[in-house]
């Protein structure tokens, strides 16, 4: 807290000079010109291709990015559990659920909102079912993850039961395809349909990083230093669950960027779950932009999905954490 | 007689605690300038009458006054900076510098979005200094020995730079060494003029360190007074079932727990 204070807003720096840095290089890697085309069109082409076509993209992989590194930061934080994620509180479960019923009811045709709205109808509905399971005990931590564990079993077997009913093969695939998570085809409409929530969820769960620094101590020194125990862990599920369920709802359920982005920053911020905040968010944005470059660029013939990319560096770097995993908690007297 | 200034008065009160009760009928005064030692047999009630002290549980009945107000009116910012409280445990669940877990006590004292000043790097400095953990500063939190971290536990509730302490058992399994340097650094900040209120076991520190003792035995106070008023064989026989033997050390009367008695 002391001269760590100049460091981290050096990090801070950093890590936004990184974003800006890979999200130019995001917009302007691949063709612009080549298309055979008249020359008078190409600006016109171009111009299609850099603001309709990848800067909707980009501006989603930032933004989703950004919300899960943020979340998943909060939400260790609030567990004090390394290996919390995002998914843990069920909203994302929830979210692709609603997601996959418009596809189901091939409701997505009627207009292209119509899915991620499906979305964040499924992430509220969630989100009151944990307030139902877990909010009105004792707000007892342990409760809180069994009912997203819950919520994420009931969204799974739903979403299980979607396919197996799947109406047609290509209803199946389109399932499958969404489940995958994936920012490619999207538009603006979708950047300006999650910007709110996510302005609003983030802006919630920013305001708890002082909570959060304080809960190092556990809930009850957390207490007696003047902090709302229950109302902070109410503020972290509302404002998880509407950036969180935003998010899935237009990109399908992208994995292991919330749980490895705090880890790779914590060092980084002398462990103190407030100063944690930030660094994940940008660095969580922009290992998602990194990520849907190397989808876009890398030539696998078929594009691979954003979330199955995520997930093929994510699991690895998960069972390294566990192995390696030290006790990082003392509870002395 | 000194003339002292009560900052708890607790009237009647009474307490449960998942349907049990745990505290009855209990009436008290914590005085300014004075190390009180809470003491009695396990489950009496100790760390329930601390809990409600501060407002964690509230009372069936009673009243509690802190500074002449009913605890109830306290705001929760304004209670933090006036009563530092250390649990039993002393939980670390991330490996933060002792700097940093020291640095937390400040946290009463800052305003929304606001960062630690010039003043509060001054108190957390200090209570480095009084601890004695200068050297461990730099050190991981969840690298320490027990002895260790109950200090810098103790630097982050002197942090706080609250009129009073409250503090759960803070000598429970460290040497004697430790033991006596805690007691020492209690001791040290009620002679500077704070309240300092403190559950304990070891009727032998006790006896030595404390000024005033609570006895509290099956929710209810058995006796409150100097330890020579309290640590009579009659009430360490009838709330311990056990019998002591007396030192007399240093001009002080020290009790060392004997046997068990047979009653």
């Amino acid at each position: 807290m002391n001269d760590g204070r100049h460091t981290r807003s050096g990090l801070n720096l950093l890590l936004f000079g990184l974003l800006c840095l890979t999200a130019s290089v995001s917009l302007l890697s691949g063709d612009l010109h080549s298309f055979g085309l008249p020359s008078a069109q190409k600006p016109v082409l171009r111009n299609l291709i850099l603001f309709e076509i990848r800067l909707p993209r980009l501006l989603l992989a930032m933004l989703i990015g950004f919300t899960l590194g943020l979340a998943g930061a909060v939400l260790q934080g609030l567990l004090r559990n390394p290996l919390a994620e995002p998914g843990i509180i069920g909203v994302s479960g929830g979210a692709a659920l609603g997601a996959v019923i418009v596809i189901y009811f091939n409701l997505a045709g009627l207009g292209s909102l119509f899915l991620p709205l499906g979305g964040i109808l499924g992430a509220t509905l969630s989100m009151a079912l944990l307030y139902l399971l877990a909010g009105r005990g004792r707000g007892n931590l342990y409760t809180l993850i069994l009912a997203g564990i819950a919520i994420n079993t009931l969204s799974a077997a739903l979403t299980a039961l979607a396919l197996n009913l799947a109406p047609s093969p290509f209803a199946l695939s389109e399932i499958l395809f969404w489940l995958m998570g994936s920012v490619a085809n999207r538009s603006m409409q979708h950047v300006w349909l999650i910007t709110p929530f996510v302005i609003i969820g983030c802006t919630a769960l920013f305001l708890c990083a002082r909570g959060l620094d304080a809960l190092t101590l556990g809930e009850q020194a957390a207490a007696s230093l003047g902090i709302h125990v229950k109302r902070l862990k109410l503020v972290v599920i509302l404002g998880a669950g509407l950036a969180v369920g935003a998010s899935v709802s237009v990109a399908g359920a992208i994995g292991f960027v919330g749980l490895i982005v705090p880890h790779l920053m914590r060092r980084h911020v002398g462990h103190r779950p407030g100063a944690l905040l930030l660094p994940s968010a940008l660095a969580g944005a922009t290992l998602l932009v990194f990520a849907d470059l190397l989808v876009r660029l890398l030539p696998t013939g078929v594009e691979l999905k954003l979330g199955v990319m995520t997930a093929l560096f994510g699991a690895p770097f998960f069972i390294y954490l566990v192995l390696t995993r030290k006790a990082d908690t003392v509870a002395g007297r | 007689m000194k003339n002292v200034n009560n900052v708890y008065d607790i009237k009647n009160l009474q307490l449960s605690r998942d349907g049990r009760q745990v505290l009855t009928q209990v009436s008290l005064q914590l005085a300014e300038g004075r190390l009180t030692g809470l003491i009695g047999p396990n489950s009496a009630g100790k760390s329930s009458l601390l809990e409600a002290m501060f407002g964690f549980l509230p009372a069936d009945s009673g009243e509690i006054h802190l500074l002449q107000k009913p605890l109830a009116h306290w705001q929760r910012t304004l209670l933090a900076r006036t009563v530092a409280y250390l649990p039993q445990q002393h939980t670390a669940h991330w490996p933060v510098s002792v700097y940093d877990y020291v640095a937390l006590g400040r946290i009463p004292h800052l305003r929304f979005g606001q960062a630690p000043g010039p003043q509060d790097k001054q108190r957390i400095d200090q209570a480095i200094e009084e601890t004695g953990i200068r050297t461990l500063s730099d050190r991981a939190v969840t690298q320490l020995s027990g002895g260790e971290l109950c200090r810098v536990a103790i630097a982050r509730t002197l942090a706080v730079d609250a009129r009073i302490m409250l503090v759960d058992e803070p000598i429970a399994g460290l040497d004697p060494h430790h033991q006596i340097a805690v007691m020492q650094l209690l001791q040290q900040q009620a002679r500077n003029g704070k309240a300092v209120m403190t559950v304990m076991h070891d009727l032998g520190l006790a006896s030595r360190f404390c000024d005033r003792l609570w006895l509290l035995d099956q929710g209810r106070i058995v006796c409150s007074g100097t330890p020579a008023e309290v640590l009579t064989p009659q009430n360490l026989r009838q709330v311990y079932r056990i019998s002591c033997r007396e030192l007399h050390a240093g001009g002080t009367r020290i009790t060392i727990p004997w046997e068990c008695s047979n009653e």
